[in-house]
């Protein structure tokens, strides 16, 4: 609970009175001590908008995409401007909506806060990478807007820097702008959790959401300047008709091993922290410790360090060495492993708990279902046989849909629904979500696992038209795809409604452990009066041992 | 960066906690660093395997006593930025300044050189792309080499070439914001900030500087001094 | 700097590292500074004409002849003395020497993970013809 006392950092705030508590979102007005903010929570909020933003125009690609796969001509466009749609699809949705995401809102948020900390190591970084978003953000919108690239997010040599006549340097450029962004919420949450938990916070008595998200930063950090580099010889090779990666002297596996050194650890960017929410609503809605703590630590590590090992695997039919080859299959069936472990403690800990079905835990279990179905199917592209016949087909966008789109998503609305009363100090409508929730689910399960049929029985991916054989799966996909457009706009709808009508949330709404519960809901602008202490570890429940086992 | 209300920014609790934060953030930055140029050193490890004549070819055409000159000016100047840094760590304002000067001094040099050396390149036609024309003499200058190794496809030595302005260029670009940075923090130096209570804003740029150091410690000898095909070739 | 184990008050066994480098007692009494940015002026320098004596030897190298050895030779003499300057740099200039644990996983971490990079791509192309269609 916040005192009466002015705080420091917003000394023009209203002055409380005995009714009125002061927080961070109500503490000063007016659009300047939003933009110039260097509250982390202000800032997860300025994230909030933006990435929605972001991801309803990758939506509405999407939508484009699916509107014209209805039909086996390529009837609604051309097929270069198709190519467009796949294009900026992918890149709006990984760049701009999957990686920042869950780190960027929940992250900035929240992790100050669990560690017991007034704000990250350096709140004015966290509000410049704010901005470096917008500018990347506006860039790419602007590269699109202006004629669009299409060369597929993959931007694959020498048709992106020698053939393509679309704005492939501004969308690159806007990429590589959205790295730095990345790199410096990484670097903010690796020294924020290095130097400032509070008295003792041991490594082994953070949440679970920490630990994701440190090693979420840790592969930002180690991957994302790879991809800039790669970017910028892109670029440079476009803009001086220099062949670094074209034919004959260039070598485009070259360009593939570099991209593919972080766009596949880029995946684990995107899936961890969404890991990370899965740790913390299942163990609230199952009123129960986690399975086994340190495993799921010690997988996230193993995840972020094995991630780096397996880039290859994209590169089976691109020329690579039979032996490389090898390697990287082998590995990639390794990297499965702690997802496995993580997937496997979750399942275990809701064993016995007292389990609640509010919509958060509803995202965690959908979470639970579709993301080991695509981690499986992952398995099944690991396999270089396999592979071979899958692969640039719809059994892969299948695949990497049910992990982003089935994993990530739904860790992010369920993240977004669990933290929502703390974020806003309101309570979203239980029925509502329940049935958005829902929608969500069979719409997503519509809209792709056709795509797995289609794309083992050949249907090749990026094409605008395809074999009319294939008709049945795509009408039944893009029916599934409207219904979970709605799905996503019903939050939208109610989240935004919650803001004015919904119930006042206390503290703890849910009844759970975890420092952030212990402060007024929203939080006061410092966090917590007083620096907490942490004695135990997280996730204590009264447990009732039964007499018999 | 100093506050108005003292160096201790609110959210820390104590000063050390600061300054160890801000080295860890320095540091870990460096590492981001050390990926990027290695991404582009990774492709160009590649490239020199694959077309060693022609790589080795393209390093013969440097100018070895200016890259090595180069060298020795860029070291000069990390000695005097960690004499700044011991300066300010100490209180000695003079040295301070003196040092951070002849820093900048330093890196202008350096740049200064580089500045000459790519014109030469040009002049010799072999700035890569539409520029690139190697003259008679420069092909005359290599007839000894393809006797012992054979005919060089002067494709390859474009790519190396290509290479050369991308690693010195990001080099080069680098050090113009380390000396940005370096000049903010002389003006400021002599308004009176970085005092032995907070003199961290000039480690880290020490530290940043020494890496843009470092990372010339290796691409000397990668650029310039590989000029051999081996024998087998 | 204390932990939170330290900072909470809780019992911190003994011979625990902690998160200091290894700074010896006398030199943190010279001056505060000193203590935390470790070397004075006489190493700075010293490393200074290390420095340049091996450029000067990399420079040197670079005109042997190893007669038919391939050319690989030339590059790992010159990687070598490299690293050994850098090293120097980053030990003493850069004061890691007298630095936290973590500075130390930091940098080597960087290192690491560039070699990786860089083995696993090279490995692709090294054995590219070991199978021919």
């Amino acid at each position: 609970m916040s005192t009466g006392a002015p705080d420091p950092q917003y000394p023009s705030a209203p002055q409380p009175d005995a009714q009125q508590e002061v927080d961070y979102l109500n503490a000063s007005f007016g659009w300047k001590s939003w933009l110039l903010t260097t509250d982390h929570k202000r800032i997860a909020i300025l994230y909030l908008i933006v990435i929605t933003l972001m991801f309803f125009v990758g939506g509405a690609f999407a939508v484009i995409i699916r509107l014209e796969l209805a039909t086996p001509q390529a009837d609604l466009m051309e097929p270069d401007t198709y190519n467009k749609m796949f294009t900026m699809h992918g890149i709006v949705m990984v760049f701009f909506f999957l990686i920042p995401g869950i780190p960027s809102i929940l992250g900035n948020f929240l992790i100050p806060i669990m560690i017991g900390a007034k704000d990250l190591a350096f709140p004015k970084l966290n509000l410049l990478s704010w901005y470096i978003y917008v500018f990347g953000a506006i860039f790419t919108i602007w590269g699109m807007l202006a004629g669009g690239v299409d060369t597929g997010w993959t931007f694959y040599t020498p048709y992106s820097t020698r053939s393509s006549h679309s704005n492939v340097i501004p969308v690159a450029v806007g990429a590589l702008i959205l790295g730095f962004s990345s790199i410096l919420t990484a670097l903010n949450f690796i020294v924020t959790v290095h130097r400032m938990r509070a008295p003792g916070l041991t490594w082994f008595r953070l949440p679970l959401f920490i630990w994701s998200s440190y090693a979420t930063s840790l592969v930002v950090m180690l991957g994302t300047p790879v991809i800039a580099i790669t970017l910028v010889l892109v670029a440079v090779e476009r803009v001086f008709d220099w062949p670094i990666f074209s034919p004959p002297e260039g070598d485009p596996i070259l360009f593939q091993h570099l991209f593919w050194f972080y766009s596949h650890p880029a995946v684990y960017i995107m899936i961890l922290p969404a890991m990370g929410v899965i740790s913390e609503l299942v163990t609230a809605f199952s009123r129960k410790t986690i399975f086994g703590y340190h495993f799921v630590a010690f997988s996230s590590m193993a995840i972020a360090v094995f991630g780096f090992l397996v880039w290859g695997h994209h590169m089976f039919v691109a020329g690579q060495s039979v032996y490389a080859a090898l390697i990287f299959s082998a590995l990639s069936y390794i990297v499965a492993i702690p997802s496995a472990i993580k997937v496997f403690n979750w399942t275990a800990t809701l064993y016995k708990g007292s389990v609640s079905w509010q919509t958060p835990m509803l995202y965690a279990l959908g979470f639970l279902a579709l993301f080991s179905i695509g981690g499986l199917t992952g398995l099944v592209l690991a396999a270089i046989p396999i592979d071979v016949h899958v692969t640039d087909t719809y059994f892969v966008v299948a695949h990497f849909h049910y992990i982003m789109v089935g994993g990530t998503i739904m860790g992010y609305l369920g993240g977004i629904h669990y933290w929502w009363p703390k974020m806003t100090g309101r309570m979203y409508p239980e029925g509502w979500a329940k049935a958005a929730a829902l929608i969500v689910f069979v719409g997503f399960n519509l809209t792709f696992f056709p795509q797995f049929i289609a794309g083992y029985t050949g249907m090749p991916r990026r094409y605008a038209a395809y074999d009319e054989r294939f008709q049945v799966l795509n009408v039944m996909s893009s029916a599934g795809a409207s219904i979970l457009g709605f799905g996503y706009l019903l939050p939208f709808g109610y989240l935004i409604w919650s803001l004015k009508y919904g119930r006042h949330a206390g503290p703890n709404p849910w009844g759970v452990t975890g420092l952030e519960w212990q402060t007024s809901s929203p939080p006061p602008p410092h966090n917590f009066d007083e620096t907490p202490t942490v004695t135990e570890e997280p996730y204590v429940y009264a447990v009732e041992e039964p007499e018999y086992v | 960066m100093s506050e108005h209300a003292g160096p201790l920014a609110h959210h820390f609790e104590d000063i050390e906690q600061q300054k160890d934060a801000a080295a860890l953030g320095m540091w870990a930055f460096l590492a981001t660093e050390v990926l990027f140029f290695g991404g582009a050193l990774t492709a160009y490890s590649i490239y020199r395997g694959l077309y060693t004549k022609g790589f080795a070819v393209g390093s013969s055409f440097q100018i070895v006593p200016l890259g090595a000159i180069n060298t020795a000016v860029l070291l000069t100047s990390s000695l005097t930025m960690a004499l700044a840094v011991h300066a300010a760590a100490v209180g000695n304002r003079a040295a301070l300044v003196r040092n951070l000067a002849l820093t900048l001094l330093l890196g202008a040099a350096f740049l200064g050189i580089k500045v000459y050396e790519y014109h030469h390149d040009y002049v010799e036609g072999l700035v890569p792309g539409a520029w690139f024309h190697p003259t008679e003499e420069v092909r005359d200058r290599i007839r000894p080499f393809e006797q012992q190794h054979g005919t060089v496809d002067f494709r390859q030595v474009e790519l190396y070439f290509i290479f050369y302005f991308v690693l010195t260029g990001l080099h080069a670009l680098h050090m113009i914001i380390g000396m940005g940075v370096l000049t903010i923090q002389l003006v400021l130096v002599r308004r009176g900030w970085f005092g032995p209570e907070y003199p961290t804003p000039i480690e880290l740029t020490g530290l940043y500087w020494h890496f843009v150091d470092i990372v010339w410690i290796f691409l000397f000898p990668l650029l310039y001094l590989l000029r051999h095909a081996g024998g087998g070739h | 700097m204390p932990g939170p184990l330290e900072r909470s008050g809780q019992h911190v066994p003994a011979d625990t590292p902690g998160e200091q480098g290894p700074v010896s007692p006398d030199r943190a009494e010279e001056h505060p500074a000193a203590a935390v940015y470790g070397a004075n002026v006489t190493t700075y320098y010293a490393v200074f004409g290390a420095l340049i004596a091996l450029t000067g030897l990399t420079v040197g190298a670079s005109y042997l002849s190893f007669g038919d050895a391939p050319a690989i030779v030339h590059t790992l003499i010159a990687m070598a003395i490299a690293g050994v300057k850098a090293g120097l740099v980053l030990l003493f200039f850069m004061h890691l020497w007298h630095s936290p644990r973590l500075t130390w996983l930091v940098a080597f971490g960087a290192l690491l993970w560039l070699a990786i990079m860089m083995v696993l791509t090279w490995s692709d192309y090294w054995s590219r013809n070991w199978i021919r269609p």
